[in-house]
């Protein structure tokens, strides 16, 4: 068993093999002896984001390794599991990703990814900038200097 | 080590978390609730994607597919700065044709010159960019996309050689390296002396100006050269003129009779001063630079093909040729224009590259040849 701490002072007690999901966990567990003491503090990672990856983590525990793929990338999440664990609201998909990318688990970073390449195919600039709240920094002739170059978009 | 999956409704703050820590902590060691993270929960409304750092946008990004991604790229500075990443681009012209087209462009180097993004958005446009029209044709010296009309009559699409890039532009071959060079001719294309380095006038001619400051101070550098080339060029005119007197009366003579005067000629002069074989070659410079233009001809081999437009709806095809039987099918309602590809080892246009992807024929075509060269085998076998 092992004990982490997240960053809000949460104790949670997990298996070492829903840890060994985590990259940095399992670096970790390896190195620092004594490590079923004593908590491992996580500092970067919220009390209920944690519970999401744990969630995750052992849900997905027995999984083969999957290969890596080449080429372009394709956002389609196959999983139903997974899909209906992704059905939260963006504050914590983006606290999510954070915390995937933090603790090294490869699967989960790139099943919140997916996620929000899914939020973004086949929107408009406009609902891009209302849906993600992101300020439009660009001078006027630069918007229209990108919308030139950009033109080739508007055909397919 | 259970979890609980029955999802409960518990809106979670962080200022509340004292309260909310100690239910949980006294219910950690026993087990894990699920919570589901409500929208209610502050800051995530607030929350941008642009606050998600570099890498996991990079990360992300791979997951959109092209048009997506540019149109996420026309949101802000730091989107559009990432949607730039070249791997990404890079990744979706090795998939395209089949990769064919990547080999295409790697053989010509044009990664040098263009980004991956500018090569993938040109290929994809269909829109001839002088004329506006729909056209498969991809121009590889300027990366632009072209109509056939336009190629052949626009002096947008002018191929020089080396020789007249460096002496007419007054550049040097280092000068050259920054833009894209073509090369006419194929192995074992016995027709050529070789290959050809080519360059397109456009792009030359901008370089030079940017090198010369302008187009005047250019000109009259160039002026200036021209009158010393041919002020020397004259000089050994003289010099070849006076070695052959038969010349001067600008009779030509017959080979035979030119042997023999330039026989007699090396005997009666003195061994020191060299003979002038051959008339001297009018320098580069001196040449009208209409003359030296690499025609319609060359202009086609810097051209890729990559498919068919109908002209009623402008929907694109892909040139058809299997590669195994020699079979070039015709696409329904496929232009005029377009039907010299039927033949894409039509002479007059020996190097355009055609594009296929027929997988599903070519993979018959080569399973029959296979099955052919088994039954003759099998043949012989039998006959043996």
């Amino acid at each position: 068993m092992v004990k982490l701490t997240s960053s809000d002072g949460q104790e949670f007690t997990i298996s070492k093999e829903v840890a060994y999901q985590s990259v940095l966990l399992k670096n970790m567990i390896e190195d620092v002896l004594d490590s079923e003491e004593n908590p491992i503090p996580l500092p970067n990672v919220s009390g209920p984001i944690l519970v999401k990856v744990i969630e995750y983590a052992t849900h997905h525990k027995d999984d083969p390794v999957k290969p890596p793929v080449e080429g372009p990338r394709t956002s389609e999440i196959v999983d139903e599991w997974d899909k209906e664990f992704m059905n939260i609201d963006q504050g914590s998909l983006y606290e999510l990703i954070l915390a995937a990318n933090y603790l090294d688990i490869k699967d989960l970073l790139d099943l919140g990814c997916k996620t929000v390449a899914n939020m973004i195919k086949g929107k408009k600039v406009e609902e891009l900038r209302k849906l993600f709240n992101i300020q439009n920094d660009f001078t006027p002739e630069e918007e229209e200097q990108i919308k030139k170059e950009n033109a080739w978009c508007e055909e397919h | 080590m259970s979890i609980n999956s029955s999802m409960q409704v518990t809106p979670i703050r962080p200022n509340q978390t004292e309260t909310y820590c100690s239910q949980l902590i006294s219910s950690s060691s026993s087990s894990i609730h699920s919570y589901s993270l409500s929208s209610s929960s502050i800051s995530s409304s607030q929350k941008s994607l642009t606050s998600l750092s570099t890498d996991i946008l990079l990360h992300l990004i791979e997951y959109l597919p092209p048009t997506a991604l540019v149109k996420l790229s026309m949101t802000c500075r730091k989107l559009y700065q990432l949607s730039q990443d070249e791997l990404y681009w890079k990744r979706h012209i090795q998939k395209m044709k089949d990769g064919l087209l990547y080999q295409i462009l790697l053989k010509h180097e044009l990664h040098r010159n263009f980004s991956w993004r500018q090569l993938y958005s040109s290929v994809v446009s269909s829109h001839c960019a002088n004329c506006g029209c729909s056209t498969p044709y991809l121009f590889l010296l300027t990366n632009t996309k072209v109509c056939r009309n336009c190629l052949e009559t626009s002096d947008d699409y002018l191929i020089i050689t080396k020789s007249i890039a460096i002496s007419q532009f007054l550049l040097t071959e280092k000068d050259l390296s920054t833009i894209p060079k073509g090369i006419i001719g194929q192995k074992g294309d016995r027709s050529f002396m070789g290959y050809i380095q080519v360059y397109a006038a456009k792009s030359v001619n901008k370089i030079s100006i940017e090198k010369w400051g302008s187009k005047e101070k250019r000109d009259r550098e160039l002026e200036k050269r021209k009158r010393k080339a041919l002020h020397h060029w004259k000089q050994r005119m003289d010099t070849y003129i006076s070695f052959h007197p038969s010349l001067r009366s600008k009779k030509r003579v017959i080979d035979t009779q030119k042997k023999k005067l330039h026989l007699s000629s090396t005997t009666t002069t003195t061994s020191k001063i060299k003979v002038p074989k051959r008339p001297p070659t009018m320098p580069i410079i001196l040449k009208d630079i209409k003359d030296t233009i690499i025609d319609n001809y060359d202009r086609f081999s810097m051209v890729i093909n990559l498919g068919f437009v109908e002209k009623d709806t402008g929907r694109f095809f892909e040139p058809i040729q299997c590669g195994f039987c020699d079979e070039t099918k015709k696409i329904t309602s496929m232009s005029e224009e377009d039907s010299i590809f039927e033949k894409p080892c039509n002479i007059k246009y020996p190097t355009i590259y055609t594009i296929h992807s027929l997988k599903d024929h070519i993979t018959k075509c080569h399973i029959d040849l296979c099955e052919k060269i088994t039954n003759v085998r099998i043949n012989i076998i039998q006959n043996c």
